[in-house]
């Protein structure tokens, strides 16, 4: 791939700035204001709907699973706390977890060949500028997801998006158990330091 | 535990801390870093940065929602209570002057209704997991017809109380009838919940509470006059008598 230039030194404060301004706005919305809400809505739901179209692959049930997480976002906003992470963390997390729940709940009742099926459509890396809105801080992600090796990306990517245990990307891998761990770990610790997120 | 044990344990976890971001962890292993997480600042803070570093990966995969998402979202939260927030209503603030229970009981049972089916709602729609959410809202459903039958009879009593060890427990209790629930019970990683019946010192197991995302409720039929309901914590799979002491006990004025 073809680097996009130098990575913007200034992610980090960009970030942080918007980190703040969202905290904001959950603040505002754990008052019960419904326009902090839109507001949310509109910079947050983005990230919700791209990460349960990834996991799911359906167009309806990302759109369902989209709107439940929004409404729990509104429900829950009173127990946000910023000293635990920041508002894209907590929302991609409760996103991506009812994206896999769902994916595994589904997954256990195919057979084994349905199930492959759906893996052998998990690779995700090529299509993220697909369907991704264009900005810098995307062209960052993708720019030091061309840092890690390919098992790396293929590890990390295939747990991620592919919504399966580390075991069953070593088991789909044809590999031992550590040598994924050490794959998903080494992958996500150099995507981090890449894109300068605080210890 | 000693220390060696210790820092086995946490290097164990710190090995499971990147698939744990990923949500690449069975339930099992994520209950374990996740309660090695709350007991030391260095490896929460670690996963931290791991888990912002999976929402910018996230974020990189943006995709806006179809519109009508929108519009049904606003629709929604117009009828969503937040957290923490008590449901305001003609039925929750016409209380005053309404006396006892014991001298005017209707309306208090419409006003317990009220709140039991607020309760029920926080408790039938919990923060994690989505699976299966149509039969959840069965389970919610069924859980808020339990507990509006049991209300509406002659007699009925509504005991709450907070649980040691965090959560919340109410009881609905018409004769020998009663409707348990409890929310926001931290999760056990190697034990579970089982719900008592407790008549003259004798507890009778009422089983082991199904959890979900913290909430339960368990209806028992055969509450004798004067019993409590009592709930300990129990190696898995529940045990003949209680082994421990009860974190709450509900008894019937």
């Amino acid at each position: 791939m073809t680097s996009t230039g130098p990575r913007g030194s200034s992610a980090p404060s960009d970030r942080d700035e918007r980190s703040r301004r969202l905290a904001g706005l959950v603040a505002r919305v754990a008052t019960g204001d419904r326009d902090a809400f839109e507001a949310l809505y509109d910079e947050t739901s983005p990230l919700v709907h791209g990460t349960a179209l990834r996991v799911l692959r359906d167009p309806d049930l990302a759109a369902e699973l989209t709107q439940d997480v929004m409404v729990e976002v509104w429900r829950t906003a009173p127990r946000f706390d910023p000293e635990l992470g920041s508002v894209v963390a907590w929302i991609a997390t409760m996103a991506h977890r009812r994206a896999v729940d769902r994916v595994r709940s589904v997954q256990s009742q195919r057979t084994r060949d349905d199930l492959v099926g759906v893996r052998d459509y998990s690779r995700p890396y090529d299509d993220v500028a697909e369907t991704a809105e264009h900005n810098e801080e995307r062209d960052r992600v993708t720019d030091c997801l061309g840092s890690l090796t390919d098992l790396q990306r293929e590890a990390v990517m295939s747990a991620y998006y592919g919504g399966l245990t580390y075991r069953e990307v070593a088991q789909d891998a044809g590999v031992a158990l550590p040598t994924v761990k050490s794959r998903i770990r080494d992958g996500l610790n150099r995507l981090r330091d890449c894109l300068g997120v605080d210890l | 535990m000693n220390d060696d044990q210790n820092d086995d344990r946490r290097d164990e976890v710190r090995d499971l801390l990147a698939a744990w971001a990923l949500d690449a962890v069975d339930d099992v292993e994520r209950a374990t870093v996740e309660r090695a997480l709350r007991d030391d600042p260095a490896l929460a803070a670690e996963a931290r940065s791991l888990r912002e570093t999976t929402a910018l990966l996230a974020a990189s995969g943006s995709a806006p929602a179809p519109a009508h998402v929108r519009g049904s979202v606003l629709d929604r939260i117009g009828t969503t209570a937040q957290v923490g927030t008590v449901p305001s209503g003609p039925v929750l603030t016409s209380t005053s002057g309404a006396g006892t229970a014991r001298s005017s009981r209707r309306r208090p049972v419409g006003r317990w209704l009220a709140v039991a089916a607020a309760f029920l709602v926080s408790v039938g729609i919990p923060a994690g997991i989505a699976v299966q959410q149509s039969q959840r809202a069965d389970r919610v459903q069924e859980q808020a017809e339990a507990v509006a039958d049991i209300l509406a009879r002659p007699g009925a009593q509504v005991i709450q109380s907070d649980v040691t060890g965090g959560g919340r427990a109410v009881a609905v209790v018409a004769g020998n009838d009663a409707v348990f629930t409890a929310a926001d019970l931290p999760e056990l990683d190697d034990g579970d919940y089982q719900l008592w019946v407790v008549a003259e010192g004798a507890p009778v197991s009422a089983g082991v509470l199904d959890l979900s995302d913290g909430a339960a409720t368990a209806s028992v039929s055969t509450v004798p006059d004067g019993a409590a309901l009592a709930l300990t914590v129990e190696p898995v799979g529940g045990s003949e008598q209680p082994t421990t002491e009860p974190v709450v006990v509900l008894a019937a004025g």
